[in-house]
């Protein structure tokens, strides 16, 4: 006799550990357990897709100026109150609309659209793991890149398969606090660390975001213990963006980022051993280009998300100019 | 007369029978019990705690074929999950 009720399950993606009985879904809204089994709601049914600048992702050192077919479906790990796509970050899958896109039609679409990369972004791509993977692994087979644009929430082992198809990843580490992981995003800091880690032990190209928003992570101190932290253990060639918050979602009540808080955290990073900071979201802003460290002069000249100009020697990763070499995926 | 008058003695057969017929009913009547404790209940019989549970799972998978139905959506197997042994839903 079949039993009556099926087994729990537990889904081990992300740290936040989810379990499941018959016909009930994690926190992420998409996937679900039905009789006894995992599945995803959202393999092949992107609610976004559209080409964008890679610059926008933001990757500064990861193909600069080229096109990148950036997909996205409902669901979230997380549920920042300060959410820039909470629309469908915080959607059901069922409340969005969604095109029917399997893993083939992805890549062909992105080598239509003259794109040399595929971006699993907007919303956060854990969550359609599934649908991820097999799209990688096609755009490999085809010639194209793969990249992660995300908050880290990742367990180990899941993150080790995904590293075998994926290229590169942007994490947006939100904040440097417990607490304010916590408070802001119902997650944890030390998952988001751990990932960073295996992703550059994993020989990921990695490029980091921290969002400031006013009053709540623009804390110099927090600041320079993060910039510290990236220093010593990720590595200062590590680039990172300091990105401006714009009201939203929950966070209507507080203003933009004034644009001298994201300049001095800016400095505090340097001043910490990191190479490559730039202010993002500040369109026209100087802090946009790429310059060389070691003899100071512009390698990439970004106005917005184009590309006005390029120093770096594609082969040899090297400086145009003294040779040093500069960190990135260049060709 | 008297009312204590001594009752005259009974055989011993006597006694041994009502021992032996007493015996018996006890031995029954816990063998009885036991087997009523642990006997399977018989098929079609549900705990009311169960049948709650199964209704209410029951309610749930009508909820997401309409889902399904309503986001035009399809279940595809997932990765990294572990079944939970010995807990149902
Ligand atoms: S991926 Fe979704 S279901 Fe799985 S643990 Fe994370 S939030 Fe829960």
């Amino acid at each position: 006799m079949t039993p009556l009720l099926s087994p729990k399950i537990q889904c081990t993606l992300c740290p936040n550990l989810c379990v499941m009985g018959d016909y009930e879904r994690g926190k992420c809204r998409v996937r679900i357990n039905q009789g006894g089994e995992l599945f995803s709601l959202v393999y092949g049914k992107p609610c976004a897709v559209h080409v964008d600048p890679m610059e926008k992702k933001p990757l500064y050192h990861f193909l600069p100026g080229t096109g990148i077919l950036s997909i996205a479906t409902a669901g979230c790990l997380l549920s920042c109150k300060y959410c820039q796509n909470w629309e469908i970050s915080q959607a059901w899958p069922e409340e969005t609309r969604n095109l029917d896109l399997p893993p083939k039609d992805v890549v062909d679409a992105a080598i239509r659209s003259g794109s040399r990369s595929i971006a699993y972004t907007y919303t956060e791509p854990t969550v359609f793991y599934e649908y991820m993977w097999d799209t990688c692994a096609l755009a490999h087979e085809r010639g194209l890149r793969n990249v992660y644009v995300t908050c880290g929430y990742i367990n180990p082992e899941p993150l080790r398969e995904l590293a075998k198809v994926m290229d590169a990843a942007n994490v947006d580490l939100k904040g440097f606090t417990e607490a304010f992981y916590l408070d802001v995003s119902g997650g944890h800091l030390q998952p988001v660390l751990d990932a960073i880690l295996l992703m550059k032990e994993l020989g990921m190209h990695v490029e980091l975001t921290n969002l400031i928003v006013p009053t709540k992570n623009d804390d110099p101190k927090m600041i320079r213990e993060m910039s510290q932290w990236i220093a010593k253990y990720a590595g200062g060639d590590t680039p990172l963006h300091f990105s401006r918050f714009y009201p939203n979602y929950r966070y209507r009540n507080l203003p933009p980022t004034p644009l001298e808080i994201l300049v001095q955290a800016r400095e505090i990073a340097m001043e910490e051993g990191i190479r490559y900071v730039y202010v993002g979201n500040v369109p026209g802003s100087d802090y946009n280009s790429t310059y060389c460290p070691s003899c100071r002069k512009r390698l990439i000249h970004r106005i917005g998300y184009e590309v006005l100009s390029f120093e770096i020697d594609p082969e040899t990763s090297a400086c145009r100019f003294c040779g040093t070499k500069i960190n990135g995926v260049w060709k | 007369m008297t009312f204590f008058k001594r009752r005259p003695k009974r055989p011993m057969t006597g006694d041994w029978i009502s021992c032996v017929f007493f015996s018996v009913i006890l031995g029954l009547f816990i063998i009885i019990t036991a087997e009523s404790m642990f006997q399977k209940k018989p098929a079609g019989t549900i705990e009311p705690s169960v049948a709650e549970a199964h209704r209410e799972v029951t309610e749930r998978a009508r909820i997401i074929r309409e889902v399904l139905k309503q986001g035009h959506l399809e279940l595809t197997p997932g990765r990294h999950y572990r079944v939970l042994e010995g807990e149902e839903s």
